[in-house]
């Protein structure tokens, strides 16, 4: 088996050491779903609209629920290891092993966050399941199908954008406050929060030039079939093409940094 | 066969010094203060396969610098390194495949699984071959006592037994060269004697080529025969450890017990008076009048029994460091 199947095997287990720790962390996704509910609820029930920001009650609903959901499946948490490898020497050792230190972090990425990125799916089809039963959400195969892509695509992009976060410890000493600003941050323009049709088309367009929106907010489209076929499909070449593009930065970015990087200690 | 030669190595860090004080701190937002400091100077020395070598120094003196240019941590800024006829900072595969380090705190294995998926990882990493690595664990685990504990989360296991886990996953893809950053640092007297006894095993069986760093002078003057000491950068001995105690004065201590009680002042009259317990003492003389100082303190006292014996390494040591210390 090569070393980076085997990495991820590692980062499952290591996942699996701390199952309570993943049911909670589930658990607690729940709370600020039922906070969403009773907002739109009352929301939709004072103004009296049938659609808001172009979104009945039960599209809205859908959305916020899968919303939640797709924030918590693409947490991260590999950033504060890193700037802490980064601190205090523990690149040394991918300096001396034949080990790529990028290819590590995604692999042990993709392993701790994998179980809990499909206990996560599971959870959003049945979510899914209910919304096209109760709220008659419009839903096809091919929909479904894409929206997988978009999601690899997304979790693949959150793991570039915290890397290359995480290489500004290079740089700085504390990282901490610019980790959980970008977390905010991102969160809210990624449509983690309510969709980004909220803010407004002007707004919109802003954000369709950040890469945020293709982690939350342009799967979600997919996955309800809320743009088209040639929509979903543009969307899926420029949501690879930021994953590229983010690649390419964290190549240039990490040579830069690694020159500057002294080994401490000693 | 020489496995590191070193010529002419330098290393100088850039850095930058902030005086006391809040207006420093802005000052120092854009104009810096920038400083050189010349961690290694001018270093040469070769080791050939086989030899178990001692790199000693005080905290800063420049060891752990230079250990993480052999290994290809660091660029030198001046000189030249060769090791296992590899340049270190070219950083190839094939070299990282054959040595390894082991930096006293910075541990590979990771603490929420069992020490035996880390070996695993090991394997892939260097492309063991399966019975190969299987032979390995075995004889290594044996060997170190921890062929039971293979299958307990690391966290759960001491310190000593975590060191040796360490080694076993430095070991197993079978590494020419060594190197070990205090490989007994806060180890309790049994495990340090476990780990040397068990590098001194490697080095008879494989004739494996090992350069530590360490503190503590029991681990050098049980596996070592040949010391590097640095000071200021600078390599400043380059001999077999015997020979560190000659080179300096050689002095020999003194060691008194007697029925009467014994005075400082009348002791001081042949030499530095180190320790004096009443009926016990301890005096350093230069090698040249042994002789003499212990017929005259046999004549004059009523001694129960008399030793003479070399400095302790950690004395020789600490006059090699102040000895530079004072003239760099």
């Amino acid at each position: 088996m090569n070393k980076y199947m085997w990495l991820l095997g590692m980062g499952l287990q290591k996942a699996l050491a701390y199952r309570v720790n993943y049911s909670v962390a589930i658990l607690a996704a729940v709370f600020p779903i039922i906070l969403q509910w009773v907002l739109w609820q009352s929301i939709y029930q004072y103004t009296k609209a049938d659609t808001l920001y172009g979104m009945s009650y039960s599209d809205m609903l859908s959305y916020v629920v899968l919303a939640a959901l797709m924030a918590q499946a693409l947490r991260t948490g590999f950033e504060y290891d890193m700037a802490e490898d980064i601190k205090s020497g523990g690149l040394n050792r991918f300096i001396v092993q034949p080990l790529s230190y990028f290819g590590y972090r995604l692999s042990v990425f993709v392993g701790t966050n994998l179980g809990y990125f499909v206990a996560t799916l599971m959870v959003m089809a049945l979510v899914l399941w209910v919304a096209i039963q109760y709220w008659v959400l419009p839903t096809q195969i091919i929909h479904i199908a894409l929206f997988v892509v978009s999601a690899a695509g997304a979790f693949l992009l959150q793991f570039m954008l915290f890397y290359l976060l995480s290489l500004t410890a290079f740089w700085l000493h504390e990282v901490w406050a610019l980790f959980e600003s970008v977390r905010v941050i991102s969160l809210v323009l990624s449509g983690g929060v309510v969709p980004l049709s909220v803010f407004g088309e002007s707004l919109q367009y802003g954000f369709s030039l950040l890469p945020f929106q293709y982690l939350i907010y342009f799967p979600l489209q997919t996955l309800t079939g809320a743009i088209s076929l040639e929509q979903i499909f543009s969307g899926l070449l420029v949501q690879w093409g930021w994953i590229a593009a983010m690649m390419l930065l964290i190549t240039v970015i990490w040579r830069r940094g690694s020159r500057s990087y002294l080994a401490l200690g000693g | 066969m020489n496995v590191i030669e070193v010529e002419g190595l330098s290393k100088t860090f850039k850095f930058y010094r902030k005086p006391q004080g809040l207006s420093a701190s802005f000052k120092n937002l854009w104009q810096r203060q920038v400083e050189y400091k010349e961690a290694v100077k001018d270093v040469s020395f070769s080791i050939e396969q086989g030899q178990v070598v001692a790199f000693l120094g005080a905290n800063g003196a420049g060891k752990t610098t230079t250990m993480k240019m052999l290994s290809g941590i660091l660029h030198p800024t001046h000189g030249k390194i060769k090791v296992l006829g590899h340049t270190p900072s070219e950083r190839e595969e094939q070299f990282k495949k054959r040595f390894s380090i082991l930096m006293g705190q910075k541990q590979q294995l990771w603490p929420d699984l069992p020490a035996i998926d880390s070996f695993s990882l090991c394997q892939r990493i260097y492309d063991i071959p399966t019975p190969l690595f299987k032979q390995r664990l075995a004889r290594l685990s044996e060997v170190l006592n921890v062929s039971h504990l293979l299958d307990i989360q690391v966290r759960r296991l001491s310190l000593g037994e975590r060191m040796k886990m360490e080694l076993i996953a430095a070991l197993l893809h079978g590494p020419e060269l060594l190197f070990l950053d205090e490989p007994t640092i806060g180890l309790d007297f049994l495990s340090q004697r476990a780990v040397m006894r068990f590098l001194q095993q490697l080095v008879r069986e494989d004739n494996i080529t090992i350069l530590l760093t360490s503190h503590n002078m029991a681990d050098i003057s049980a596996l070592c025969e040949r010391v590097l000491v640095i000071q200021n950068g600078q390599l400043v001995f380059d001999d077999r450890i015997t020979q560190l105690q000659n080179t300096l004065g050689g002095l020999r201590r003194i060691h008194i017990e007697s029925e009467s009680p014994l005075h400082s002042e009348f002791l001081g009259r042949y030499g530095k008076v180190i320790n004096n317990d009443v009926h016990c003492a301890e005096l350093e003389v230069g090698d040249d009048v042994v002789n003499q100082v212990l017929q005259h303190l046999l004549k004059d006292i009523a001694v129960k029994d008399i030793r003479v014996s070399a400095p302790p390494l950690e004395d020789s040591l600490e006059r090699l460091y102040t000895r530079r210390g004072q003239v760099a």
